[in-house]
């Protein structure tokens, strides 16, 4: 073969790619008219493997998607949407097993509205809450310029983040309001995704319940699945709420209890002794120890009565104080030591 | 690891007995006690650009803080502020002019005042005796204090003077000195070097407050040691071998480049595996997963998706180690401890990101790869693109587009050295290094014998890549049917039809994360005679060498 190689010119191509995201557009301009009522037979929609249960006056027009985050998760959504009138109502949720779901809200925003611009939208009104072992926000942003407001509420689960929205134009959020909380605060979620299972307090050691409630900063473990309750109280001169998660006999011979006193401000130098007193009310004697965790100073107490003995751990943070109480006859005490182990270090301030 | 270590601590803890700072600054007793105190109480998951490769990695930012602390006992009692340790999980300090890691405990904690003693592992010669009573001393009276502002990474203390301005009425002591984050736990002493109290906040510049310290007072402090030596007596703080080489991880954890990417340094797998197995708890272990994590990340900094196969030998290894230390240890940490995820969010994202990289099929580019069975989820991740936490998944297929113009020669028995120009396209569809593609090409109108006007080559071809980067070199070598393009008044029938080879060298430099330009030499010998008619041999054999330009679509 003769082969003879020889030289090429070259010239330069240059290719454009578009790419076009379907858009759907709904209304969120002005208006004076009312919105449309509510009307239909309300029928309950239920989603995601049934854990969200929601009653809409029509059925909504229903898509999946999925994508995954920038570090791995998984990200499954379930957008619910419904047009009624100038308004629009929904949901999302949001199924991330294991993982971690940024910025639900704005997520939820661009579920509500195809508004690409976040900054566009400016919240007004915020409210956070705990609510049936769910920690809860309610939130309203506006955008002045379009006329209109969505409300959401937001319900955080172990694994899903539920979200409800209701997209409408400002002028009518008179109008509007009654029945968006009516469905808002109609849905049901499965108790499953509660991050905190609440019951009626029975002691069962054979039974050991993870705690780990929203917004509390804590985790653990406790007999049984725990009442709940909140109480105000003045710790020295200041005002605290005191979240208390706890279990007990029938008799209340043998409990274990733990006690969040949350202060508004820093702790005054004095609360954790007082805390200790209001504990000690009723006993005699006790002993203690220094005692700390992750770093945050703590006491280890044990206070004994004519009849009963008490063990309570103390732990101090800027605006907390954590106390863990287990009690039961003194004459079970030895009986009573691995139980009164396992609450003291399951305990883990977060 | 360990081994190595604890020679090199014991040097420096008699080294420092008689230290010098560089440039011959003589260190004051103050000086010689005063530590650097480290803690880590979390890590959360960030995407940061690969410096070569341009792509988005995950790695692990610790949750940390440092600050002060002041050795007051041979055996390594050290006295600090509360809030220096607060939330942490995992403790180291260093001891001035050495950066090597010494494993420090809580020994206690005060509940009512920011004060806390920890202790370290070994013999420390150089410490302050602190006193049994608090000092005499008076406004105005001149004090300094020893410390580490700012910087982690000084060896040296930073020693600053002030005043005392007065004790206030929450019974802190009040200096006019000014201070800055990173000082908190360092030692207060007067003129003559009596410790005078522990450091534990300044005034808020952004209040407008400068130049004021605030100091627990020697009643305080006192109450903290004595309160601290009675623990010990009670419960001696015990060590284990593997908290030196956790103190180790944590001050390694916490360096970052300017830009905040980790800093490699080649630890032994063994010993991370042996501390990682170690009992501990699900915090502890979530350190060490990060860290792990983090190191596998660096040591994969100069390579780049695809080339995880041909990492030289030991990084392939030690790669595929660490990141299995750090996937085992954030998997058995979560299981143990689904709480701890809420301090350690890069536990879940290193075990998400090992499902991502599991659920690519190991074959996938696997013509490329020559390695173990154990490693073939090493090479799911550099086709599958997650290769040490690469977040942003390449396709594994691409798309060449390139044209240029040719200048071509017939060979043979016709027209012998004859010169044109041609006008070529490439098109190429890769699927890893493989590839099918389609060449042609049009002669000019004044090449044209009348028979022919161009031809057309379909074929496959294999490609070879340079160590990946923004810029790259590659070739390939391929081969199919080249078909002749008849000008229609050819007196000829069936045109021509045989065998051609591909050789291609190029250069192509990455623009974006899916988009590359490149520059390519195409030599192409021409084809086998198939003749169905004997007027075929009037139809030239050719042959080009081309030099094109296109675009690579990732």
């Amino acid at each position: 073969m003769n082969l003879q190689i020889h030289h090429v010119a070259a010239c330069a191509v240059v290719l454009v790619a578009c790419v076009v995201a379907p858009t759907q557009q709904y209304s969120t301009g002005s208006s004076s008219a009312q919105p449309a009522p509510p009307v239909g037979n309300w029928q309950e929609v239920r989603v995601a493997n049934d854990s969200l249960r929601v009653l809409m006056p029509w059925q909504p027009t229903i898509e999946e998607s999925s994508e995954s985050d920038f570090d791995g998760t998984d990200i499954h959504s379930t957008i619910g949407r419904l047009q009624t009138g100038q308004m629009l109502i929904g949901f999302m949720v949001l199924s991330a097993q294991g993982g971690f779901i940024s910025d639900p809200f704005e997520r939820a925003r661009s579920a509500a509205t195809t508004d690409s611009s976040a900054s566009n939208w400016k919240i007004r009104w915020e409210k956070k809450s705990e609510a049936d072992g769910f920690q809860t926000a309610d939130r309203i942003v506006d955008n002045e310029e379009a006329g209109a407001s969505i409300r959401f509420h937001y319900v955080e689960g172990k694994t899903k983040i539920y979200t409800l929205f209701a997209l409408y134009p400002t002028i009518q959020e008179q109008t509007s309001t009654p029945w968006i909380e009516t469905y808002m605060e109609g849905a049901k979620y499965s108790p499953n995704e509660a991050l905190v299972r609440v019951g009626d307090g029975t002691l069962d050691t054979t039974a050991w319940q993870s705690i780990n409630p929203p917004g509390r900063d804590f985790a653990g473990e406790i007999p049984g699945l725990p009442f709940r309750a909140t109480n105000s109280e003045r710790l020295t001169n200041i005002e605290a709420e005191t979240h208390i998660y706890g279990v007990g006999d029938a008799d209340q011979n043998f409990g274990f209890q733990i006690l969040v006193h949350e202060f508004e401000d820093k702790i005054p130098k004095d609360a954790l002794e007082t805390a200790r007193k209001v504990t000690a009310r009723d006993f005699a004697s006790s002993a203690e120890i220094y005692v700390h965790q992750r770093g945050y100073p703590g006491l280890d107490v044990t206070l004994t009565s004519a009849t009963h003995t008490l063990r309570a751990q103390y732990f101090v943070t800027s605006q907390r104080i954590y106390e863990l109480v287990s009690w039961s006859p003194t004459a079970n005490v030895a009986d009573h030591k691995d139980a009164h182990s396992r609450f003291v270090g399951s305990f883990r301030i977060l | 690891m360990i081994k190595t270590l604890i020679p090199a601590l014991c040097c420096a803890l008699f080294a420092i007995s008689s230290a010098q700072a560089d440039g011959g600054l003589t260190l004051r007793p103050i000086d010689k006690a005063t530590v650097r105190v480290i803690g880590v109480g979390g890590a959360h998951a960030t995407a940061f650009e690969s410096k070569r490769s341009k792509w988005n990695r995950v790695i692990a930012v610790p949750k940390a803080g440092h600050g002060t602390g002041v050795l007051i006992s041979r055996d390594g009692l050290i006295l600090t502020a509360r809030h220096v340790i607060e939330g942490t999980d995992i403790l180291a300090v260093m001891l001035p002019g050495n950066d090597e890691a010494v494993a420090a405990k809580i020994v206690y904690v005060d509940t009512d005042r920011d004060l806390a003693v920890l202790q370290a592992e070994g013999d420390f010669p150089n410490y302050i005796k602190v006193p049994t009573t608090q000092s005499s001393v008076s406004l105005g009276d001149r004090i300094s204090t020893s410390g580490y502002p700012l910087d982690v990474s000084q060896k040296f203390p930073a020693a600053t003077s002030g005043d005392v301005s007065r004790l206030t009425n929450s019974g802190y002591l009040q200096l006019s000195m000014s201070v800055n984050p990173g000082n908190s736990g360092g030692p207060v002493v007067t003129k003559s070097g009596e410790l005078l109290g522990i450091l534990i906040a300044r005034g808020d510049p952004s209040s407008g407050v400068e130049g004021v310290a605030i100091v627990e007072p020697m009643k305080y402090v006192l109450r903290a040691v004595n309160r601290a030596k009675d623990q010990v007596k009670g419960s001696p703080t015990m060590f284990e071998p593997t908290d030196v080489l956790r103190a180790h991880i944590v001050t390694r954890f916490v360096s970052a480049e300017d830009d905040g990417r980790p800093v490699y340094e080649k630890t032994s797998a063994t010993s991370l595996s042996k501390v990682a197995a170690a009992k501990s708890s699900a915090e502890e272990a979530l350190v060490v997963a990060a860290y792990s994590w983090n190191m596998h990340v660096a040591l994969l900094e100069d390579y780049e998706v695809g080339e995880i196969a041909q990492l030289p030998e030991p990084h392939r290894e030690h790669a595929r180690a660490l990141r299995e230390i750090a996937t085992r240890s954030a998997r058995d940490a979560m299981a143990k401890a689904p709480y701890a995820v809420n301090l350690y969010p890069i536990g879940r994202s290193i075990v998400n990101l090992e499902k991502r990289v599991s659920s690519v099929p190991s074959t996938a580019g696997g013509a490329t790869t020559n390695i173990s069975t154990a490693h073939s989820q090493g090479a799911a991740q550099a086709h599958g693109g997650v290769v040490g936490g690469v977040a942003q998944p390449p396709s594994p297929t691409s798309l060449s587009v390139s044209m240029g113009t040719a200048i071509v020669t017939p060979y043979g028995d016709f027209g012998d050295g004859a010169i044109g120009t041609s006008y070529a396209a490439n098109l190429r569809l890769g699927f890893g290094n493989l590839g099918l593609r389609a060449l042609g090409a049009i002669w000019s109108e004044e090449f044209s014998t009348g028979l022919t006007n161009g031809f057309l080559h379909l074929g496959a071809d294999y490609r070879i890549e340079s160590r990946p980067a923004t810029m790259r070199l590659w070739a390939s070598f391929g081969g199919g049917v080249d078909m002749s393009i008849l000008d229609s008044e050819a007196p000829v029938d069936g045109g021509k039809v045989g065998l051609g080879v591909n050789l291609d060298i190029g250069i192509q430099y990455k623009f974006s994360d899916t988009t590359a330009l490149d520059l390519s030499v195409t030599l192409h010998p021409g084809f086998t005679d198939f003749a169905e008619d004997e007027n075929i041999d009037e139809v030239p054999d050719v042959a080009f060498y081309g030099l094109g330009v296109g675009l690579t679509f990732l």
